[in-house]
């Protein structure tokens, strides 16, 4: 799959098509900085598209412990900047048990970091991924 | 996940499209590096151009009608639609002046924002410097309305139509049937909601008129910001001598690339590169379409809420995209329920486009510098820069430039021109 991505994201650099995109090297699965999830996404459209709105659809699956009743907020920062983006997400859980967050629109280029923020039981853990938009 | 999967598996497919008509279009080679640039500025310049149609808008079902965009025309140019017979569109938006009026401030008007050019307005995802409006249509209709621009009242715009014959006429063969105002009691001859007074004569005609009848009269106001943004579309520039460099670096046509003066070219890969402005100014319409803070001292009026104020705004605004007139709510709501009210906003205006910038003098808001050299010293050294407090400090650093660079930037900008107008579009229509 990771292939696939590569190669669109490729074709579209070549492209050079309008208004610049992800970096190719973007990571799409990390575990969350208490080490308690896996956070796996794919964003529609794929790369992720300099100054268009876009979609995530992800998957967080727990090391140990039920994937039910987890409360998911998706954000995104550029820290170099100082500010995030001008759009709040709207997550909803899917009958698959993915989620998708829509409305997401990275609307400068540079480095953003994406969030998803999971918490369970009173303990909120982060999952974290580098976006470098060209 | 599988649906993932499919999802990725026909985006793959698109993706060898793309190669197979780059492939036929640069012999396979991709586009040519030229010797005074690098591969990675070539890749930033070919996100600039080319341009292509304005977006749809679905919120607007005569977006893209030819006999919609007739009828705006002659709403545009028509004095008619004003407190005293004498304002129309075209008073502020000059076309020998770049689609605005070339002033900082307009000097006939009480209005503290310079007139914004309508060179690719139709490319916008907000309108109005703030952004308080979500739509093309729905800017139109504010200026009408606005007794410090033309002051009419919105009765006052809708019988205008009804009483000129060629204006129903048009109107009628766009929208259908014109509904019957003849009834003086039901339909006052003048009146109107929005910045009145409460409880003022023009107000009370207004408040005393039946519900559907006052719906009546919004769907025949709604209609007419419709057809001037049908109008507008087509004030398009995508065809500058920045654009024919483009075309020749992606088909390695060395005679298209001359386009560009040895100077705009200097001007071209600072513009990518040294000076960053691609970090805002950004696309093929070199505008991000957001908002930002530079910190421009206020040529007069203070600093003013700009964007924070504007989100209420265009929540409320009974003619945004996502109320009764709109023709696709759902994408209305979808971009409205999106939208926070962000401390960062304050003070935030939109980023221009720089397309046609050289013809759109004086520059900023408030019309602070009246050259582009002027921004360009201001970008330089950010002298007198107003910190707002927030996170703009973080992007702004003085630029340094000396005064070839500021030179050669300029004379970049100014290869923006697209002198491939349709000279049709301004002036009244026939």
């Amino acid at each position: 799959m990771m292939n696939l991505v590569r190669a669109f994201t490729l074709a579209l650099a070549v492209a050079g098509a309008g208004c610049g995109s992800e970096a190719p090297s973007g990571k799409r699965q990390v575990d969350s900085n208490g080490g308690g999830y896996t956070v796996m996404f794919e964003p529609t459209p794929n790369p992720i598209p300099m100054n268009d709105v876009f979609d995530l659809r992800f998957t967080v699956a727990p090391k140990s412990g039920p994937s039910q009743g987890l409360s998911v907020q998706v954000d995104a920062r550029m820290p170099a900047h100082g500010h995030g983006m001008n759009r709040v997400p709207k997550v909803t859980a899917q009958a698959d048990g993915s989620y998708k967050a829509e409305g997401m629109l990275f609307h400068m280029p540079g480095h953003w970091e994406l969030y998803f923020d999971i918490a369970q039981a009173g303990k909120t853990e982060r999952a974290q991924f580098d976006v470098d938009l060209k | 996940m599988k649906a993932l999967i499919a999802v990725l598996g026909l985006v793959a497919v698109a993706g060898v499209g793309v190669v197979a008509v780059l492939g036929t279009r640069t012999g396979g080679g991709g586009p040519a590096v030229p010797p005074d640039f690098t591969p990675e500025e070539i890749e930033r310049v070919l996100q600039h151009s080319p341009l292509g149609g304005p977006p749809r808008d679905s919120t607007n079902a005569v977006f893209e009608n030819p006999a919609a965009a007739q009828l705006g025309q002659r709403l545009f140019f028509d004095p008619g639609f004003s407190r005293d017979g004498t304002v129309s569109c075209s008073t502020c938006h000059v076309a020998a002046r770049g689609l605005a009026d070339g002033q900082a401030l307009p000097s006939k008007f009480p209005v503290d924002r310079n007139v914004p050019s309508l060179w690719n307005v139709a490319y916008n995802r907000w309108f109005f410097w703030d952004g308080r409006a979500d739509s093309l249509w729905s800017q139109a209709l504010q200026p009408l309305e606005n007794p410090r621009e033309h002051g009419a009242t919105r009765l006052q715009i809708v019988r205008r139509i009804a009483d000129t014959p060629r204006l129903r006429a048009e109107y009628e063969a766009v929208f259908g049937a014109f509904p019957d105002l003849s009834d003086l009691r039901r339909f006052p001859p003048a009146g109107g909601p929005g910045v009145l007074p409460a409880g003022s004569p023009l107000h009370a005609a207004w408040t005393s008129m039946a519900q559907p009848d006052r719906a009546a009269v919004d769907r025949l106001f709604a209609n007419v910001g419709k057809a001037i943004a049908a109008y507008e579309r087509g004030l398009v520039s995508r065809r500058a001598p920045f654009d024919v460099f483009v075309e020749g670096v992606r088909t390695g046509d060395a005679a298209k690339m001359a386009a560009l003066t040895p100077e705009a070219r200097k001007g071209l890969k600072l513009f990518v590169g040294k000076a960053n402005c691609r970090l805002c100014h950004s696309g093929p319409n070199f505008t991000d379409g957001e908002f930002h803070n530079i910190g421009i001292p206020p040529l007069r009026g203070g600093l003013t809420a700009d964007r924070f104020a504007a989100i209420d705004e265009v929540r409320k605004n009974p003619f945004n995209t996502s109320g009764l007139y709109s023709d696709d709510r759902a994408s209305g709501e979808k971009k409205l329920d999106y939208l926070p009210r962000l401390q960062e906003a304050w003070g935030q205006v939109k980023t221009p486009s720089l397309r046609n910038v050289a013809k759109t003098a004086p520059y900023m808001h408030q019309g602070q510098f009246g050259t582009l050299e002027e921004v360009l010293r201001f970008y330089s050294t950010l002298k007198g820069v107003v910190q707002a407090g927030h996170s703009e400090r973080f992007i702004l650093t003085p630029l340094q430039l000396n005064s070839v660079e500021i030179a050669n930037l300029a004379a970049f900008l100014e290869s923006l021109t697209d002198e491939s107008v349709d000279e049709r579009l301004l002036r009244p229509p026939e």
